[in-house]
């Protein structure tokens, strides 16, 4: 569990259980304040950095907002967030630590681009203000110092003083006196272990000034080397380069064809030549191809056809791609001979990391990766369209209460919602008060097929049932048993009312199917088979 | 040789050759192949003594048979199915008539994040997305529709459910009874009149089993509300169920 500084400010601390943090966030305190605020400090070369904290619970007085602790998710949202500052900086990186909170920019030779560093500062605010987050810039010599000044460069009572909807004034630490800059911060701006740190404070050591009064020869011994390469980095003393991400990888390679091609062996050849060139600059990255465009153009008057394949994993493997692409060409006719083609890499993402077993037991554990192969090949043939996956929803209409969702699409369905039903009476009493039913009682008796709803031409009737016998399929079936009625009613804002009394009937021979009344049309039609 | 040993040997050597004729003659009629591992029980034990080995062998196909629609044999099939899945496993339903009912399904057990419906446009794609859904080692139970099958298309689904092993659950028409097959196991599946509100009876018939003896028939009672599979019981006789359901 993590907490922000403003949970810990009213006594929630990581260990405890929820409803304890419950009820301490929600008694009556002080306003509130907002996520941390941006830190610049000035001077050249210049490195900026903002902590952003994307799951941090926001307590306020009415409500208290609890997420799942996710590390993986949180830094990917962070590497998402660098990939957006890649138009401030061609060098953009991410705080080297176990939870990183921090992005540093180097701003090297940059001031000119943005009219000054002032207006890149405020640049980099606005674009993270659109995205509704607030961040605390420090801009200064080395990336310790700007670490130092963004995290405790102002103290939390003037940050608590800043309305909510208003940036945070950035800190800039002049060139050169990043030592009278760190001097008033604590020692944990220098970004040590927590070990050394609470022995600095039984040393009654809490500010950096006072760790400056202690001879620099007796810090190894006292207290470790990790003292002496942090306050090294800090002063710009000793290197710490940034580890730059990559910026993200937007791939696009054409090759024209000295001879126009009409066969697919041909263009498959073209194709598995860019698709190896694509992998070898997208290898080093780690990263996988999640969706890419073909382009064909073809040469009667510049004709373009696109085709856009998927996979449900991102994936390197050539082989793969030029099957799903084979797939996919089967499926196309060429308006004419195609003079160039153009491969373009829209989607990529880190590839899944698997660890190899060391003993293959031999029994069936399904294999992700096996499956999602398996799922792309009939994606690419079939069609996206084809490969679906199914979910509930409240609807008591048999035929609206799912929906399906092909399987490449990336948004997950939501939770199946059990379904509601509306005016559904049971079966058995013609016309009893209208209860809700428990979704598990309303699936139970439904059909496992279900078709568009088939007229149905019936001789006789009973009085208060369905029809004694029906025709379908050229066969002819005589009613023995009937279940119910089930009334089905939608409601007004539904559009055209829909009003159904369903019946569960069983033959002389044992089959069993799913009729209806219609009130409005006051015919009868078999909707569904009970497969 | 000493007189004494010489039928003793004799009589061993016999013993030996027969005990291992018939370990032969079951290894070629059982064809068991032990790296799928076991097999599926039914999840009804008197359904389960049909089968050689207690249940469906991984890796087979197993063809549905009957006459008309409403039998019930589909819900039987999704029952097995998910028997299949629950070591993890996608079961995957071929649907080139459109006109699954997922909810059913998932009443019956199988989870929604374990079901895949494919939508084939032709025969042809059909054929191929069954190949290909079962030679996936992935999928756990394949439910598919299929009428008419070439022998030799029959024998390269066999090698593909091997391959993959899962099971492939074929619905075919009631023609098929009569054709050649590559399926370890054929059920008839016949529904019997009578049942009550939420249970059904049906009758099936074991027409043809690979390593057995065929020809054996229980009948099962389908509970709609619990999503249960059991042996009927043959105290109750349909004729008193209907009475008490018309009364």
């Amino acid at each position: 569990m993590m907490c922000c500084a403003k949970a810990r400010s009213r006594g929630i601390a990581p260990g405890m259980t929820l409803a304890e943090a419950l009820t301490l966030a929600e008694a009556p305190q002080s306003l509130p304040r907002p996520l941390p605020e941006v830190v610049l400090t000035q001077g050249s070369p210049v490195r900026g950095r903002e902590p952003v904290r994307p799951d941090i619970p926001a307590l306020s007085s009415s409500c208290v907002h609890l997420e799942p602790h996710d590390p993986c998710a949180d830094r990917q949202a962070l590497e998402a967030l660098a990939q957006g500052c890649f138009q401030f900086s061609p060098v953009v990186g991410i705080e080297d630590s176990a939870a990183p909170e921090s992005l540093f920019l180097d701003l090297d030779g940059l001031d000119h681009l943005f009219g000054s560093q002032t207006a890149l500062a405020r640049a980099v605010q606005q674009h993270f203000a659109r995205q509704h987050l607030r961040v605390r810039l420090a801009v200064a010599d080395t990336l310790g110092a700007a670490w130092a000044c963004a995290h405790f460069g102002q103290p939390e009572a003037a940050l608590a003083k800043i309305p909510s909807g208003s940036e945070i004034p950035p800190l800039w630490v002049p060139p050169g006196q990043t030592l009278a800059a760190l001097r008033p911060l604590p020692v944990e701006c220098l970004r040590l272990a927590g070990a050394t740190v609470g022995w600095l404070h039984a040393l009654g050591i809490y500010r950096v000034e006072q760790l400056e009064r202690i001879a620099r020869e007796e810090w190894p011994s006292r207290f470790g080397s990790e003292l002496v390469r942090r306050w090294d980095q800090a002063l710009g003393l000793a290197p710490e380069p940034i580890c730059p991400l990559s910026p993200p990888a937007e791939l696009e390679l054409r090759q024209a064809l000295d001879l126009p091609a009409t066969s697919q062996e041909c263009l498959l050849s073209v194709f598995s030549e860019l698709f190896a060139r694509a992998i070898e600059q997208l290898r080093p990255t780690g990263r996988g191809i999640l969706a890419a465009i073909c382009r064909l153009e073809c040469l009667p008057a510049g004709h373009k056809m696109e085709l856009s394949l998927g996979v449900v994993e991102a994936s390197l493997s050539l082989e793969h791609w030029l099957d799903i692409l084979r797939l996919r060409l089967q499926r196309v006719r060429l308006a004419g001979p195609v003079g160039a083609v153009v491969l373009k890499i829209t989607q990529s993402a880190l590839l899944p990391w698997r660890q190899q077993e060391l003993f293959d037991c031999g029994s069936l554990r399904p294999d992700r990766r096996v499956l999602a192969a398996l799922l792309d090949r009939l994606s690419s043939r079939l069609g996206a369209q084809a490969v679906l996956r199914a979910a509930l929803r409240p609807e008591a209409q048999p035929e609206k209460s799912f929906r399906y969702q092909p399987i490449l699409q990336k948004k997950p369905l939501p939770n199946p919602v059990p379904p509601v039903c509306t005016r559904s009476v049971p079966p058995g009493s013609r016309s009893g008060p209208l209860m809700p039913r428990s979704p598990s009682a309303v699936l139970a008796f439904r059909p496992l097929r279900l078709l568009g709803p088939v007229a149905l031409r019936c001789m006789a009737v009973a009085p208060d049932g369905p029809p004694l016998c029906f025709h379908w399929k050229g066969r002819k079936y005589r009613t023995a048993q009937a279940w119910g009625p089930e009334r089905i009613e939608t409601g007004w804002w539904r559009g055209p009312r829909i009003l159904r009394d369903y019946y569960r009937v069983e033959t002389t021979t044992g089959h069993r199917f799913w009729l209806f009344h219609c009130g409005r049309l006051g015919r009868w039609f078999l909707h569904g088979v009970f497969e | 040789m000493d007189p004494l040993i010489e039928p003793l040997l004799a009589k061993t050597t016999s013993r030996c050759s027969i005990d291992r004729l018939r370990e032969e003659i079951a290894r070629w009629e059982a064809a068991w192949n032990p790296s799928h591992g076991g097999v599926i029980s039914t999840g009804c034990s008197a359904w389960d003594a049909l089968l050689p080995g207690g249940g469906i062998r991984q890796g087979s196909l197993v063809e549905w048979l009957a006459e008309g629609e409403g039998t019930g044999r589909q819900t039987l099939a999704v029952h097995v199915a998910r028997q299949a899945c629950r070591d993890g496993g996608v079961v995957i339903v071929l649907d080139p008539e459109r006109n699954l009912f997922p909810p059913a399904i998932f009443h019956w057990g199988i989870p929604p994040e374990a079901l895949i419906v494919v939508q084939p446009g032709n025969p042809v794609e059909h054929l191929w997305a069954l190949e290909q859904s079962l030679r996936c080692r992935a999928v756990a139970g394949v439910l598919a529709g299929v009428k008419k099958l070439d022998p030799v298309v029959f024998r390269r689904l066999q090698i593909a459910a091997e391959q993959g092993g899962g099971l492939g659950l074929l619905f075919r028409p009631d023609w098929a009874r009569h054709e050649p097959t590559w399926a370890d196991v054929r059920f008839w599946v016949e529904p019997l009149p009578g049942g009550l509100s939420g249970r059904r009876r049906v009758k099936i018939k074991v027409l043809r089993l690979r390593g057995g003896i065929g020809g054996g028939s229980i009948e099962l009672e389908i509970d709609d509300e619990t999503g249960a599979v059991r042996l009927a019981s043959p105290l109750a006789h349909p004729t008193a169920a209907y009475r008490a359901a018309r009364a």
